[in-house]
């Protein structure tokens, strides 16, 4: 019979951990669209005309018909906001400094919605139905990155 | 249960690091094998993702986020993962979707792209081992395949030299295959000399890491013969798990594999399988394995494999070619795309469409196995140009 152990303090255990890390590319049509944020402070996005669909940020082929996407269109940084998240606490349950404003941006002419943080001085201002437009890093500070984005701010 | 045939293969080149991301080597992949049978996504069934841990390619979920670069966007998905077993396990599972009836055609897609995983690909594997009794030593798989490889030599009286020659084969027949990553003319000495990196292993008997993507697509009697005028059916199928406790059985005779082998050639009525099988892929992430798994899977028996080898039986002009394709030591190992590229070979060779690499024929049957876990599972498929009788 194996002896049960009553309190966790006497549980002998092994501290250990999955020791990697890692280094993923963009691939050809995320290059593009990370290129057009670090340089043009654009939001590349590839069109599929046949399924009549616009992905944000650019891909490389249509899920739906299995193409290749050849397109790739500017798509305006602004939008309707169409969810709202308010994080105050961390993932330890931490309470934030400053809660972190997260918003779903219906960009005009894409599909589906775009994520991204929601600059707003006052947290009433974080609504449903809002107008927003991006705010971009300036050029030194942008690295080819989505928090090239600083942030969507109401209009 | 229903015939099922292969109507279509593709894969992508196997490379170090490729700059596509995983889910695009899947979509080629896909997309190759799809066109090579005249298929649309959108005619799928179902569709079957093979890929090994989520830790290659730094997803948790791996499956779910391949879906739309495995074909499988709002369609029945199922991934599957047996470790390294999981190329020719997924085939088989995609043979049970078709052959059940629930589906007439199934994608079946494997994908690996392990240049993710920094700085290299073993920091993953630390945590297959027992937590208590094996990881405060530090394995990793070139320590337990040393030991797997000398116990193998010890109980054979085999020498360095035998398991060289399968190096010297396999990466020489690589140089026929186009998507190939290590193809080299080598010698023996050669081989011999290179690195020691956990004796007795050195660095040219073993396969790389590798990105890539391969793919299959099955269909049902009926349906597999409006899509090609050459179908190569699926005759056998089997699979096998032996105890995670490896120190607990011995290594120089995978079991499991020929447990596998059993339950596949039952099914395909293969009685002598040396006689009844042309060609084989077993699999070969180092070179001893490749012998260790062709008296797995009977196709010799026990300690015979590097006789066969030396003789050049298994050379692809000899009686039993093995790894024409190159196999992971010179196509490459992107773990469950190289099991797929093993299934992928049998399609091609059986078609005669091997092109440089086209064994005299073409055969008539072959059989492709893949290996993993802790050492402890077998995956085997069978399939030829003829029909399976039941």
């Amino acid at each position: 019979m194996i002896p049960h152990v009553e309190t966790n303090q006497d549980l002998r255990a092994w501290p250990g951990d999955i020791p990697v890390e890692h280094l993923y590319t963009a691939g050809p049509a995320g290059d593009a669209a990370l290129r057009a944020m670090k340089e043009r402070a654009a939001l590349l996005g590839s069109r599929c005309n046949a399924c009549a669909v616009t992905y944000v940020p650019a891909r490389y082929f249509c899920e739906r018909c299995f193409a290749r996407l050849n397109e790739t269109v500017d798509v305006p940084a602004r939008g309707i906001v169409k969810a709202v998240a308010v994080v105050s606490e961390d993932r330890d349950r931490k309470p934030l400094r400053k809660p972190v404003v997260l918003g779903l941006v219906a960009l005009e002419g894409a599909t589906g919605v775009f994520l991204h943080r929601l600059g707003v001085k006052k947290l009433d201002q974080a609504k449903v139905g809002a107008r927003v437009e991006a705010v971009w890093k300036p050029p030194e500070e942008r690295t080819g990155s989505v928090e090239d984005l600083l942030h969507f701010r109401v209009v | 249960m229903r015939r099922v045939a292969i109507v279509g293969a593709g894969m992508t080149k196997f490379v170090r690091r490729a700059h596509e991301t995983a889910k695009e080597l899947t979509f080629e992949a896909s997309r190759l094998a799809l066109e090579s049978c005249g298929m649309k996504r959108q005619d799928l069934g179902c569709v079957v993702h093979g890929t090994a841990p989520d830790a290659f390619d730094g997803f948790h979920m791996k499956g779910e986020f391949l879906l739309d670069g495995s074909g499988g966007f709002g369609k029945p998905y199922m991934r599957c993962y047996v470790g390294g077993g999981t190329g020719v396990f997924a085939p088989i599972h995609g043979f049970l979707h078709v052959a059940s009836g629930l589906f007439d055609t199934c994608l079946v897609v494997c994908e690996e792209k392990m240049s993710s995983c920094q700085p290299h690909p073993q920091g993953a594997f630390i945590s297959i081992f027992d937590h208590t009794t094996e990881r405060p030593l530090g394995p990793n798989l070139l320590w337990i395949f040393a030991l797997e490889m000398n116990r193998y030599m010890s109980v054979h009286g085999i020498k360095l030299e035998d398991i060289a020659r399968v190096s010297v084969k396999n990466k020489g027949n690589a140089l026929d295959h186009p998507s190939a990553q290590l193809g080299e003319k080598l010698t023996v000495e050669q081989v011999l000399q290179s690195e020691i990196m956990a004796w007795p292993v050195h660095r040219l008997m073993v396969s790389p890491t590798s990105d890539g993507a391969a793919a299959v697509i099955l269909a049902a009697e009926g349906v597999a013969e409006k899509l090609t005028d050459k179908p190569v059916w699926i005759q056998g199928v089997g699979w096998n798990l032996d105890t995670a406790y490896w120190t607990n059985r011995d290594l120089y005779y995978p079991e499991y594999v020929e447990k596998a082998a059993r339950m596949a050639y039952g099914m395909a009525g293969i009685r002598e399988p040396s006689k009844e099988i042309n060609f084989a892929e077993p699999y070969d992430p180092f070179a001893y394995k490749e012998l260790h798994h062709m008296e797995g899977l009977l196709l010799c028996g026990k300690g015979e494999a590097p006789r066969l080898t030396a003789d050049g039986v298994t050379a692809r002009t000899g009686n039993l070619p093995t790894c024409p394709s190159g196999g992971l030591l010179g196509v490459g190992n992107p773990i469950a795309a190289a099991g797929m590229m093993k299934v992928c070979e049998l399609f091609w060779q059986c078609r005669g469409e091997a092109g440089k690499r086209q064994i005299p024929g073409p055969p008539k049957r072959g059989v492709a196995q893949a290996w993993g876990d802790l050492m402890q599972v077998g995956t085997v498929l069978v399939v030829g140009s003829e029909k399976p009788k039941t």
